[in-house]
């Protein structure tokens, strides 16, 4: 995941998905909303990546129980 | 952050300094007066960086027995937490979220008046020198001279096209 994040690119929406489900596996809900939020800052300056991305997992989202950092708060402080 | 670049810094000298018979820690606990605890670097550490979203070890080492049966709960179904236990369970992960590690500080107004206050105490240590210190000004400062050079100068047709004397009028005997 790191070397994920370590590329020059917003991964695409599978990628998370895939690694999202591999929290649930590891019963580490803290590290899938790590994941939301590395991903939100990959996409820098361009806005619109992400929302389009949590559209995309929305339905993953809503399986896994997985909540964003916007609805808990944590994009502000 | 300084803290740890500091562990860091020193115990890489430190390793580089001995024959390596000796850890680190053990000769920070032999000299008995050093200022930081030896970070040990062999072991996963945990840092909030924006570039490695999962660090090598989780945050919190010690779990309260709440934190243990959070963590229980963990196993089952996400949708049976609330918002507060996620957030409990992230924090027990996590030191920072991410906002928190991108804010800005204001160390940079410290830095600019730290430049500017060694620039006026530079000032006036210039000051005093021109006052005290220095030899007085050769003679060819003086006015007098200077008119003479300039005097010179326009007889000699200094850079008569573009330069110093182009800009005299000869006629008229003033500067154009």
């Amino acid at each position: 995941m790191n070397t994920l994040i370590g590329y020059d690119l917003v991964p695409e929406a599978k990628t998370v998905d895939s690694a999202l489900r591999a929290c649930r596996r590891l019963n580490d809900m803290a590290s899938a909303i790590r994941i939301l939020e590395a991903v939100k800052d990959k996409a820098g300056p361009h806005k619109e990546i992400y929302p389009y991305l949590i559209q995309e997992l929305q339905p993953t989202l809503s399986e896994l129980g997985i909540s964003t950092p916007e609805q808990l708060g944590m994009d502000k402080f | 952050m300084l803290r740890l670049t500091a562990g860091r810094v020193g115990s890489l000298v430190a390793r580089r300094a001995t024959v390596a018979l000796t850890t680190s820690s053990a000769r920070m606990a032999s000299h008995g007066h050093e200022v930081s605890e030896a970070v040990d670097m062999s072991k996963p550490m945990y840092w909030d960086r924006r570039e490695i979203p999962l660090p090598d070890k989780r945050y919190k080492d010690i779990l309260t027995p709440a934190d243990k049966s959070l963590k229980e709960k963990e196993k089952g179904p996400w949708g049976q937490l609330s918002n507060e236990e996620k957030l409990t369970l992230y924090r027990l992960s996590f030191c920072q979220t991410y906002p928190e590690m991108k804010q800005s500080s204001s160390e940079w107004k410290t830095v600019v008046a730290g430049v500017l206050y060694c620039l006026g105490l530079t000032g006036l240590v210039i000051i005093w020198q021109t006052a005290y210190v220095s030899p007085p000004a050769p003679r060819t400062f003086d006015a007098e001279w200077q008119a003479k050079q300039v005097k010179r100068m326009l007889d000699m047709r200094v850079s008569p096209i573009e330069g110093f004397a182009a800009k005299w009028d000869y006629e008229k005997g003033q500067w154009k």
